[in-house]
């Protein structure tokens, strides 16, 4: 578990779930969460490791790397 | 780039207040124009622009917008597209403001620099006022302001305006003489070019402004290739243009869909690590432990409708003794002009017709308060997106998003906030879903209605211990309404509004108390709308329908027999066989068709109706409750009023279109009569057809005596 992680899923119910992003509470669709939010492998660990209306914070990304754009 | 001369007291700058959902600009609009426009703590109480003015201490004034809040200017959202439109100059009826002030939650300096990066581009002089900075000190946040200033290039002045805190200072700030800022975010060389050259392209072949150029160039060259064969709003010679630049740069490997937001958030990162400081990792908050209760699969639901129970228990129980003092107060207004008049018309028409009507109507005031402040505590604390959370997946069995979870119970207090409320919904189809069910949902104008024959013809008895009969009744009535919009939209999803829904997403803002100067503003906003209606229309059309039941006079005749003569009795003669099947008889008739325009004038109807009836036999002190249980059919002795009765005229009033006010704003926001007439008919439908079927299983039950 990364304590760097940008976004976390901190609660699940109604299938939803409540991320932070930053340090923001994002409540998203669990279906969209697991698109958009994580990785194949990672999405594994979700669907094994949280606990439903678990509040215990998970990570779902490792901190992204900016891109080097200039 | 565009300077401004604020020091002149000729010319009256505008100034448009922009910044994320719920980061505090309606209460910066607020602190700055003295005005009262409402506040909430959910994303999406500003679904429109307001406008007030702003005088500075040497006397010069200011047009100051409010804009609806948005994460950014590429949203589709029709409340999002008025912001993006302002700020880029392209606003039907609002010209591009001479200043921008970017409201930013200091506690979401990230997120917020996004959207502050979008307005640097439209090239607009822009202040960034860092609101909530107690917030995000509570959060383990400190932004460095003034190196923030440095790094953008632009003033920034930390606020709390909830208190007041730098609101001077941003006064001060917005005097001072400004130019629009350089953007400072880079595109990799390779996009950076194709863009520059687009952006000409786009100046000389579509007459555009530069920073409407460059929205537009970073919208085409982010899009699909597929996409821009269906755009139809570019000359094709430019489209051929935007296909060759899409070729080129995929051929050098960008993610033409992310490069731009990278590009942002490559510079805001930069900024952030320069000017921020803040904890490390994941601090469990207040707001997380009451969420992981409030949203919580069992309890969540038990502590939903546990306040729902406890809204319509206060509405009935406890709005009792002050609408007894309201009663009581007529009752003593129309006894002295009793007195003081001689006998005749003008003392029948103030005493039956004005106090008696708009008396029946203001009674019910106490009720109207409850629903508001218990709907303040709700939006204030930021209950209301834990609302949405919980009923998305309700709303989505239905085919609706959870948004429209907040549009629905913004229409609990009236069905026009709610219809505005649905801009914030993407989907035009799930927008229009919701807002053709939103009048389903019971307003406040259908408590006088319920409040009345609840409080006449259903026992006060108690059920569970603690609930009393006529309040489960009451909460009955709500869930009748909220089951009809559910079906109706799933009908509706299912047929021609066929789409595909959006996922849920929405931002849930920190629980907060909210002040008590907010909670009573907004009653006494809501009190005094709700008074003036009373005094306005109501007494109008009490006035009138008096005219119309007094009026033309039989002579020698009881009262009964003369209103049964009257204009309006041959009204509710000729309305009576349509309305017969559903047990309704002539005099409902007319407070139905009165109640067209709005559905709390049945209830005055039936005041002023009852108080002509009954000119001529009582001492004027018999509550309509009483008329009501008391009133009988002159020809065969039996009950107008039954608790049949009673029960079907609710059914109706709860499904049935009784609201010109709401057929408006479906035009409105429509942009024509198709809807308002879709809607108008459905509801009049369904209404009619609920009723029967309610009076027939009624009858069949054996509830019609």
């Amino acid at each position: 578990m990364s304590e760097n992680a940008l976004i976390r899923c901190i609660h699940r119910g109604f299938g939803n779930v409540i991320c932070q992003v930053t340090n923001t509470r994002i409540a998203v669709n669990l279906g969209l969460a697991r698109r958009i939010l994580v990785s194949s492998i990672e999405l594994e660990e979700l669907s094994g490791s949280l606990d439903e209306d678990s509040a215990t914070p998970i990570p779902l990304l490792p901190e992204a790397k900016a891109s080097p754009v200039e | 780039m565009r300077d401004r001369g604020v020091s002149s007291s000729v010319t009256t700058i505008s100034i448009a207040l922009v910044g994320n959902p719920n980061s505090g600009k309606t209460t910066v609009f607020n602190a700055l124009t003295g005005l009262r426009q409402k506040v909430g703590n959910y994303p999406g109480v500003t679904v429109e622009k307001k406008e007030g003015r702003l005088t500075f201490d040497d006397g010069t004034e200011a047009r100051v917008f409010d804009l609806p809040g948005t994460y950014s200017l590429t949203a589709t959202s029709p409340d999002e597209i008025i912001v993006t439109d302002i700020l880029l100059g392209r606003g039907r009826h609002t010209p591009a403001p001479d200043l921008a002030v970017c409201i930013i939650d200091a506690s979401n300096l990230e997120r917020s620099l996004y959207l502050v990066s979008q307005v640097i581009d439209g090239n607009v002089p822009t202040i960034i006022a860092l609101n909530m900075i107690d917030v995000a000190q509570d959060s383990g946040i400190h932004v460095d302001h003034v190196a923030l200033s440095r790094e953008i290039g632009i003033p920034v002045v930390p606020t709390i305006a909830s208190r007041g805190i730098g609101i001077p200072e941003l006064k001060r700030a917005m005097q001072m003489p400004l130019a629009g800022t350089k953007r400072q975010w880079r595109l990799p060389d390779a996009f950076e070019k194709e863009c520059e050259e687009l952006v000409g392209l786009l100046e000389e072949t579509h007459n555009l402004n530069q920073p409407a150029a460059f929205h537009e160039a970073l919208t085409l060259l982010s899009a699909s290739t597929a996409s821009l064969r269906e755009s139809t709003r570019y000359k094709p010679e430019l489209l051929e243009h935007v296909k060759r630049d899409h070729q080129k740069l995929d051929f050098l490997g960008f993610d033409r869909g992310t490069v731009i937001i990278e590009s942002r958030y490559y510079w805001i990162k930069r900024i952030c690590r320069d000017v921020m400081q803040s904890r490390s990792g994941y601090h469990r908050t207040r707001s997380d432990r009451i969420d992981a209760i409030v949203t919580h699969k069992v309890w969540g639901i038990l502590i939903f409708l546990t306040l729902m129970a406890l809204i319509f228990q206060a509405m009935f129980a406890w709005a009792n003794i002050p609408m007894h003092w309201i009663a009581n107060c007529f009752e003593s207004l129309a006894s002295a002009v009793d007195t003081i008049l001689p006998p005749g018309d003008l003392r029948d028409l103030i005493v039956r017709g004005g106090i008696g009507g708009v008396a029946a109507v203001v009674t019910f005031l106490p009720q109207i308060l409850f629903l508001f402040l218990f709907l303040g505590l709700l939006e204030g604390t930021g209950y209301m997106a834990r609302g949405a959370f919980i009923m998305d997946r309700l709303m989505s069995k239905v085919g609706l998003h959870g948004k429209s979870f907040i549009p629905l119970l913004s229409s609990f207090a009236c069905a026009i906030p709610g219809i505005m409320a649905t801009r914030t919904i993407d989907n035009p189809r799930d927008r229009l879903a919701t807002m053709l069910v939103a009048p389903l949902m019971t307003c406040s104008a259908r408590i006088p209605v319920y409040t009345l024959l609840i409080a006449a013809f259903v026992p006060n008895l108690r059920i569970f211990g603690f609930l009393s009969l006529p309040g489960a009744v009451l909460f009955a009535l709500y869930a009748l309404g909220f089951l009809a919009a559910m079906g109706v939209a799933w009908v509706f999803k299912k047929t021609f509004l066929k789409s595909t829904t959006p996922a849920f997403i929405m931002e849930l803002a920190p629980y907060k108390f909210p002040t008590l100067k907010s909670i009573l503003l907004q009653l006494w906003e809501k009190g005094t709308s709700f008074l003036q209606r009373a005094g306005t229309i109501i007494l109008g059309v009490s006035i009138v329908l008096w005219f119309l039941a007094t009026y033309p006079k039989l002579d020698n005749a009881t009262p009964g027999e003369k209103l049964n003569h009257s204009f309006a009795g041959r009204a509710g003669h000729v309305l009576e066989p349509v309305i017969r099947p559903l047990g309704f008889d002539w005099r409902i008739g007319i407070g139905m068709v009165g109640s067209l325009l709005q559905r709390e004038v049945f209830v005055s109807t039936m005041g002023t109706i009852y108080n002509i009836q009954d000119a001529q036999g009582s001492n004027g002190t018999i509550s309509l409750q009483d008329h009501l249980r008391n009133d009988r059919d002159a020809a065969t002795g039996a009950p107008t009023f039954t608790l049949l009765t009673a029960l079907c005229l609710m059914v109706y009033y709860a499904l049935a279109m009784q609201c010109m006010s709401t057929v408006v704003i479906m035009y409105r926001e429509t942009g024509g009569w198709k809807w308002p007439a879709v809607q108008f008919a459905y509801m009049s439908a369904l209404a009619y057809g609920a009723t029967l079927a309610a009076y027939r299983i009624g009858l069949a039950a054996g509830l019609g005596g």
